[in-house]
């Protein structure tokens, strides 16, 4: 780190407004991450017409404090409710339930404070190494490379989630496809339009995003109006003794690790890191039968790993455009809606904005421990708001963000029907997560495939010209064939 | 006394109703992403023009298509000034196309900020040390001639050149001369016509190679570079960059922007910027003379465009790929993944059960009328409503949430969009 860098960093944090936005960021986020129903990807989308109307590093700095702190509320309701209150944190749930159910709830809080804090800060370091350096890398990538790398992201959606692998590509595809919608870059002909000058620019990002997470759940959470939860008690967080640090420090460490690693990867965040992280806690730890009754390694394991993931998630999307999990897609799609080009030609123009998203991480993953110590006991209550009161208010947030975005309408209509059309895809397995996807990544994979062919004179085979192309087109087709290859093996010799 | 305090409300009335232009930040509507000459340009001109204007004005950047994005987004404002087109020969070329809702006749000049000759380039350890030798190579293998977008100056100016030249063309687009700096740099294009002020700092520092100027005459920051008429091909081609406004914008907004503009373009900010980018004050002109002159560009740009036949045939710009290939592929794909899923995919949880009760129909119905609530109603009385309904048929037994529900919400909302972030609903408050 040089003088320039702290520089960056001493501007940032001197600077009020953006403090400002960085502690509503933590709050918020920690707030909707215990409420179940209510994602940080949701909470992202909900605020993205806001974002607009800040300076693109203020942007940045809220959404990635949200997507910090959204990561760790998640927890406070899988300890409390039994309930994740966002996907990522449904490992969280095995062991923070039962030791909650001990009558131990405030320390198991405090365990789940602490390593996700810790599992954050060491992910958010990864990413101030990392994505210059990715980005510099990346400098010599052309549209083969760039291809290759989108498709690489793509193929990685079968693996994202418990949904099966195929619908979760099919979901990526449908994305692609909407992405289609509008006047192709590389001819000007229009596609999919139907003469609707409207759709001339194609479907417009945040609407469908609002649709697809906001409103499918309101019409899934309609489904749970009458349903009572009860939260346990909790008096006083308390920070994890000497004792317990000892003891989870490994798993914390190793569960950091595996989550930036995770995080790294394209399109697979927080959720696959936490159960990563679970399962090698459990794996490695001396106790393994203790897991599930309240062991605190189970609490460490999975926390470290999806804070952990938020940061590593960053770094190709910001070095390369690629987003690194859905939530970062969201973030992603913020900025190409502020008219930035995530990629290594952005740093080079706004190194600031680099630092902001260090900066504004870092002191989100400080700021949730003393929310979550203190604020705890407010949010199971607030986690408590029935849905006939909190949805409501939710769906006119909802309309009027995707009518202000541009004063439009027909964003309006495009949102409701993304929603209903989003409820019936998720009833038939296909969640919005890989849509999103599909969506952020469209016009890249597609105008870098037609850049390539231009470049290669029409040959496909030119792509086994470019070698780092071609490593990345062999791990896509790893990641799409490479288990049921597997399996197919393994069957054949259990049959000898 | 009275007749006194009368007058005062009057003159009160009729300054705040006349001054109040522009009442919320200007727009200026750019096609390029950040990076670029034209980002950069409209940047600086906004910053000119705030450090002598109590004005607040932004640039917002609607990217793609070969400017009709941003001409099209335009024609959708409210045309009162606060929406400000910028203009490039790209745009011009597209007009001459019919691909724009926007036609030349529509538009009203306010001013011309740059006059910015394209440069043709190669990177500094490319084989070809002049335009001949690249023009020759080209011959047996065409030229991979990166350009920002398709249709745009410096995509035109290749095929112009390699026309005049007899020689072959493969043109590869981005989406902005930032891209293109890098993959010229990256090597994986040949050529590309820069403008000079995109690409005058990697000449400098010797990143680049500049091969000639497509300018009339010899430019003083390249005195070395020879024009292509030199060379004997008459090619000349510059990126202009002004600005124009709608014209149903009423007449004295007109002249205010006028009077604003010229102020920033003939600030010390601006003018320094011209002069550290190897362009002098002539780029600037103002109202009439750029209005004019857009209108001789646009005849030029519609005169290449039937010269290299694309206003006939646009799916000359087709290359390798068609535009309907990739939708295609994604289309059948999707196809046959779900029939693999409905015949042999049996690991998945069952599937094709959809929940549906009497709840979720009310739900999905309420959702749909909500649409039409919004825009018939407007802002509060649409959405209290609204809150009612779902609240009715969710089972809200108790009153006083229903009512408070549905009379703070939409309160709160219209305050925080309306006021504190400036969006226009549709009827308002039902006004």
């Amino acid at each position: 780190m040089g003088i320039e860098t702290l520089n960056y960093l001493l501007n940032i944090f001197l600077n009020p407004d953006l403090i400002f936005l960085i502690f509503m960021g933590t709050l918020v986020g920690v707030l909707v991450g215990a409420l179940p129903g209510l994602s940080s990807s949701m909470a992202i989308a909900l605020l993205l017409p806001f974002t607009l109307y800040l300076e693109p590093i203020e942007s940045i700095a809220l959404m990635s404090a949200l997507y910090c702190a959204g990561t760790f509320g998640g927890s406070i309701t899988a300890i409390l409710i039994n309930a994740p209150g966002a996907p990522p944190a449904a490992a969280t749930a095995f062991d923070g339930y039962p030791l909650a159910q001990r009558g131990e709830a405030g320390k198991a809080l405090g365990i789940s404070a602490i390593s996700s804090a810790i599992g954050g800060i060491i992910s958010v370091f990864a990413l101030l190494f990392f994505a210059p350096l990715l980005a510099r890398v990346a400098y010599s990538f052309g549209p083969p490379e760039y291809f290759a790398l989108a498709l690489f992201g793509i193929s990685m959606l079968a693996s994202i989630g418990s949904e099966s692998p195929v619908k979760n590509i099919i979901g990526g595809l449908i994305g692609l496809l909407l992405a289609t919608v509008g006047i192709d870059l590389m001819t000007g002909v229009e596609r999919f339009t139907f003469g609707n000058p409207e759709l001339y620019d194609g479907i417009d990002f945040i609407p469908v995003l609002i649709g697809l997470f906001a409103i499918s759940e309101l019409i899934n959470q309609s489904l749970k109006i009458n349903q009572d939860r009860l939260a346990l008690a909790v008096n006083a967080v308390k920070l994890p003794t000497l004792k317990n640090l000892k003891k989870i420090k490994n798993t914390i460490l190793r569960s950091s690790l595996i989550g930036t690693f995770i995080g790294v990867l394209p399109a697979e965040g927080s959720t696959m890191a936490a159960m990563i992280g679970y399962n090698e806690a459990k794996r490695w730890s001396a106790e393994p039968e203790k897991f599930g009754t309240g062991e605190i390694e189970g609490i460490a394991g999975p926390e470290a790993a999806n804070n952990a993931a938020t940061g590593g998630a960053m770094v190709p999307t910001l070095a390369l455009g690629i987003p690194g999990s859905a939530t970062a897609a969201i973030i992603l799609g913020g900025l190409q809606v502020q008219g930035l080009r995530p990629g290594p030609y952005l740093f080079e123009q706004q190194p600031d904005l680099l630092y902001g998203i260090f900066a504004s991480m870092l002191i989100a993953n400080i700021l949730f421990i003393g929310i979550g110590l203190y604020g705890a006991k407010y949010l199971s209550r607030v986690s408590l708001i029935p849905i006939k009161i909190l949805w409501p208010i939710v769906l006119c947030l909802c309309i009027v963000g995707a009518y202000g975005l541009e004063q439009s309408m027909i964003d309006v209509w495009i949102m409701l029907i993304a929603g209903i059309v989003g409820y019936l895809l998720k009833n038939l397995g296909i969640t919005p997560a890989p849509i999103i996807m599909g969506l952020v990544l469209g016009t890249l994979i597609e105008t870098s495939l037609a850049q390539s062919l231009i470049l290669f004179e029409g040959s496909w085979l030119g792509f086994f010209s470019r070698p780092i192309a071609l490593l990345f087109i062999s791990l896509s087709l790893v990641s799409l064939f490479g288990k049921s290859l597997y399996v197919t093996i393994k069957k054949y010799h259990e049959k000898d | 006394m009275r007749k006194f305090l009368f007058l005062l409300c009057f003159i009160n009335i009729s300054l705040f109703g006349q001054d109040s232009f522009p009442d919320h930040p200007i727009d200026i509507i750019t096609h390029a992403s950040p990076g670029g000459g034209t980002d950069t340009t409209a940047r600086t001109m906004a910053l000119a023009i705030q450090s002598v204007n109590d004005v607040d004005i932004g640039v917002f950047p609607r990217t793609g298509g070969g400017g009709v994005v941003a001409m099209n987004y335009f024609d959708r404002q409210i045309h009162d000034g606060h929406n400000i087109l910028a203009i490039t020969p790209t745009h011009l070329f597209a007009m001459a196309r019919g691909q724009s809702t926007v036609n030349i006749d529509d538009l009203i000049g306010i001013a011309r900020a740059t006059d910015d000759p394209l440069v043709v380039m190669v990177h500094e350890s490319s084989p070809f040390l002049d335009l001949n030798l690249l023009i020759n190579y080209g011959k047996s293998t065409p030229i991979k001639w990166g350009t920002t977008q398709v249709g745009g100056v410096d995509h035109v100016a290749g095929a112009i050149l390699a026309l005049r030249a007899n020689t072959q063309l493969d043109v590869v687009p981005f989406s902005g001369g930032g891209q293109i700096v890098t993959n010229l740099t990256g090597q994986t294009i040949d050529a590309a016509a820069l403008n000079l002020t995109e690409a005058f700092d990697q000449i400098e520092r010797g990143i680049f190679r500049p091969l000639a100027v497509l300018s009339p005459n010899r430019i003083s920051l390249l005195p070395d570079v020879p024009t292509a008429r030199e060379l004997g091909y008459d090619v000349v081609f510059s990126t202009v960059r002004g600005y124009l406004v709608h014209k149903d914008t009423p007449l004295e907004h007109i002249e205010t922007l006028q009077r604003i503009f010229s102020s920033g373009l003939n600030n010390q900010i601006f003018t320094d910027y011209l002069i550290g980018s190897g362009l002098t004050q002539e780029s600037v002109a103002l109202g009439e003379e750029w209005d004019s002159q857009v209108r001789e560009l646009y005849e030029d740009a519609r005169i290449a465009m039937l010269e290299l036949g694309i206003i006939q045939n646009p799916e000359i710009l087709e290359q390798y790929m068609s535009p309907y290939f990739f939708p295609r592929v994604l289309i059948i794909s999707i196809l046959i993944l779900s029939l693999w899923v409905i015949f042999k995919d049996r690991n998945s949880k069952p599937s094709f059960e959809l929940r549906f009760n009497k709840t979720i129909g009310i739900t999905t119905l309420i959702l749909i009328a909500s649409g039409l609530l919004f825009s018939v109603l407007g802002v509060i009385l649409g959405l209290s409503v609204l809150l009612i309904l779902l609240q009715f048929a969710w089972g809200q037994e108790n009153k006083k949430i229903l009512f408070l529900l549905s009379t703070i919400t939409p309160i709160m909302i219209y305050l925080i969009f309306s006021i504190l972030l400036n969006v226009r609903f549709p009827g308002m408050l039902w006004v």
